[in-house]
Parts: C-alpha cells; structure tokens; sequence
C-alpha cells in the first residue's frame, strides 16, 4: 500500500506534467488553426524571400538548418526554424517572429549577425510576416540542434552587434515612393525587403556594412562574385533586353545561353522562378529604374 | 637500403606528381572541347528562347533543329566528363555523383527528344520549360558560379 502510495505520486504527477506539456505545445496551434488562405501567401512571401537556401543543409531536411554561409568573418550556420519546440522556433510568438525580422533580435534580447539578412527583412510589411508566421507554423518539426557559428574573435562578440546596427542598420517596413508606379515600388519591395538581393549584389565596406551609394552594384563573395545589376551599359546590365532578364529570373539563362550555377542557380529554383508574372515584371521594371553605377566587380587575386 | 628505399619512393611520388601534372595537361583538350560543347548548347538555347518569348515567329524547322543538336549533345555529355577530366568550371562532385550527374544529362536529352518531337507552337512552348528546367538543374550543383 505505502509503495503505491509513493509511487502513485510521482506517475500522477508525470501524467499531469506530461497534459501540461501537451497542452502548452498543442495550446496555440490548436487555439488558432491556420487560415489555409493566409498559409498560401505566407509560402509566396516564404519563397520570394529565399529562407530555404540558408536555412537547411546540402540535401538535409528542410529548413532544419546547418547551411554553411562563408564571410569574411568566418563562417555561419543558419539555424533550425522548423516548428519543433526545441531545436526549432516552435515556441515563438507572432511577435518574437516580426522583431527578428524587423529589429534583428532574438527572442531572449540577443542580436542576430547580419548574416541573416534582416537589414532587408526589416522592409517586410506587417502583413507578410503574419502570412509567413502562419506558414512558418506548419514546417514539420525536426529534431536537429543548431550548429555553432565558426567565427574568430573579434567577431564573435555579439554585443558589437548594437554598434554594427547603430552605423549600418535602419529598421523599418518599407514604404512605397508615392512618386513612383505601383509596379515599381512592388519590384523595390521584392528585389530589397523580400528578395534580400542587395545582400550579395551591393558592395561592402570593411565592417560588413552596406555600401548604399553603390546600391546593387555588384559586390565580391567568398566564393565568386555577384553582377552588377544596374544598368550600367558596360559593366552592368543595361544591354539586358526585357526577355533577357525573364530568361534569368525564370530559368537561370544568361544572354549567352549559358545558365548560372552555384547559389543563384538555387535562387532561381526557390525564389525568381516561383514568382508571378506580375512581380517579375515589377522585379524587371525595378532593376531597369535604378541609377546606372560604373562598378566593375572583380574576385581580389587572392 | 632503407635510404635507396626512401629515394625510390620520393622519386616515385615526384614522378607521380609530374607524371599527374602532365596528364592533366595533356587532358586539358578536353575541357577545351566539353566547354566548346556546351557553347553550342548555348547557342541552341539561343536560336530557342527567342520563339519562346515571342520576339520571334515560331519556326518549326528551326526549332526542331536546335532541340535535335541538343539531344545529340546532351549524349555526349557523361562521356565529356571523364576520369581524370576535373577541372574548368565543372565542379569536383561530378566525379564524386557521377550516377547523379549522368542522369542529368539524361534528363536534359530526354527533355530535348520531347521538344523536338513539339509539330506546333503550343506543342513547343509547353515542351520548352522542361530544356531550361534541365540545364539549370545539373548547373546548380555542378558548375562554378559565372564570375
């Protein structure tokens, strides 16, 4: 009797822990089932803003992370932001979520590297996030831990972050220029909040900054280059045709007929080639509208 | 004799150093005449995406054409990357996922053998997406990014 007793107890008590588990983990999603409308958009925002790439590993589970990115700090490991409670962003709110994107900070107050590109993000409007959330919500937990950033000192003090975001980063979501059509203010929503394309094709200053007078002038990677974008006739795109630039967004071809490889060929998969006509051609009248920047982007002789 | 030993290995591993060098010297036609293959494929793709786009009429000779040279040269694409053959803009995991690879390039013929098969505009256009679709499919993981 005194053994069941003492027994008793503990089993009760786990049995109780385990519905106050369950009950917390299946609280919010079983309070608000997601809108499958707003599930739909939120998987258009989720591919014109191109979470796949850096967020999941060659060939592993999507968006359960580990994607090496190489800077000239070190390297980055996206992490996990499948919904599993632990190793993923299972337990965010709504508003944890925007302030990542937005402010480029953590849940617990930390502030994220710039490599994840809320220095765009932060142009994402209200209600793409909340469209994003509610399909954030149905990725499919995976149990993968993150994998720690490989970064040399100095740059792994992550409270530098406050005097790298005081010089080189302005949150706010983006507002359309009443000057200009709405099908470009689209195509500067898509190419700078959403597509994050000035992340790669803007040049960077010593820091890691942005260099916003050369905006989407091309910029030197790790790895390769990116183009210039403008439409500087020689060393931009400026002889690009309308179908030149289709061709690119939609298949990955160059004028030339060959097609690109490595991380824009991935670009193309997730995010250009998913786009609608509609945004492409504001992508296409964008880029064609910005001022024409002499940069000819060259790999340093290493 | 431990000595002469040591030498006959060094000299060996020397000689297989050079020996490589030289090989992948010898070799370098190769990657000369695969690049030279996939500028044609490139200036197939170049008589297509004009039709495709509308900026030109559809020619059904001309596109049957194009997407024959492209069967003819997807064929040849596996056997253009050889053993030994590394080097270029071809990624080192061609001959790491050979299988992979390969199956690319079958997908790409495959995809071609359809659109030359296309005897009208809809036809064409509809078999079309499928040729781009393989060519970046095997440039994603296997060639270098432009620079």
């Amino acid at each position: 009797m005194h053994f069941t007793a003492r027994f008793g107890w503990p089993v009760a008590a786990h049995a109780a822990r385990a519905i106050l588990l369950f009950g917390l983990a299946a609280g919010p999603a079983a309070a608000q089932a997601p809108d499958p409308a707003r599930v739909q958009r939120g998987e258009y925002v989720f591919s014109a803003a191109g979470c796949l790439g850096c967020h999941t590993d060659k060939d592993g589970t999507p968006l359960a992370g580990g994607r090496e990115i190489k800077t000239p700090f070190g390297s980055f490991y996206g992490p996990n932001i499948t919904s599993h409670p632990t190793f993923g962003i299972g337990r965010w709110t709504e508003a944890q979520f925007r302030r990542a994107l937005r402010e480029g900070v953590r849940p617990d107050g930390a502030h994220y590297f710039p490599a994840f590109p809320y220095t765009s993000f932060t142009g994402i409007t209200d209600a793409d996030i909340a469209d994003l959330w509610a399909y954030m919500r149905t990725v499919p937990p995976a149990a993968r831990p993150n994998k720690p950033h490989g970064l040399g000192f100095p740059f792994n003090i992550r409270l530098a972050m406050i005097g790298w975001k005081a010089l080189f980063f302005t949150p706010g979501e983006f507002k359309p220029d009443p000057g200009k059509s709405a099908e470009l203010n689209r195509g500067a929503y898509l190419v700078n909040a959403l597509g994050h394309c000035g992340e790669c094709h803007t040049p960077r200053n010593l820091a890691g900054g942005l260099d916003r007078s050369k905006w989407l002038a091309g910029g030197v990677l790790p790895d390769g280059t990116a183009p210039n974008l403008t439409p500087h006739p020689e060393t931009g795109l400026g002889k690009w045709s309308p179908g030149d630039f289709i061709d690119l967004l939609k298949m990955g071809m160059t004028p030339d007929g060959d097609f690109v490889g490595g991380e824009m060929a991935e670009v193309v998969k997730e995010t250009t080639g998913k786009l609608t006509e509609d945004d492409i051609k504001a992508v296409i009248a964008y880029l064609r509208s910005l001022p024409s920047v002499e940069n000819r982007v060259r790999k340093p002789k290493s | 004799m431990t000595k002469g030993l040591r030498f006959g290995l060094a000299t060996a591993a020397f000689a297989a150093v050079v020996g490589t060098a030289l090989i992948a010297e010898a070799q370098s036609p190769q990657i000369a005449a695969r690049q030279d293959g996939m500028k044609q494929q490139g200036a197939q793709m170049r008589v297509l995406t004009p039709m495709m786009r509308g900026e030109q009429p559809y020619n059904m000779a001309a596109a049957k054409q194009a997407a024959g040279v492209l069967v003819a040269s997807a064929k040849n694409i596996p056997g253009a990357f050889g053993p030994g053959t590394e080097g270029g803009n071809a990624l080192p995991a061609i001959w790491t996922s050979k299988a992979d690879f390969d199956s690319k390039a079958k997908a790409l013929e495959d995809a071609a053998m359809r659109l030359a098969a296309a005897n009208d505009e809809a036809a064409f256009k509809a078999a079309f997406p499928a040729v781009g679709a393989a060519c970046g499919g095997c440039h994603q993981p296997y060639r270098k990014p432009q620079s």
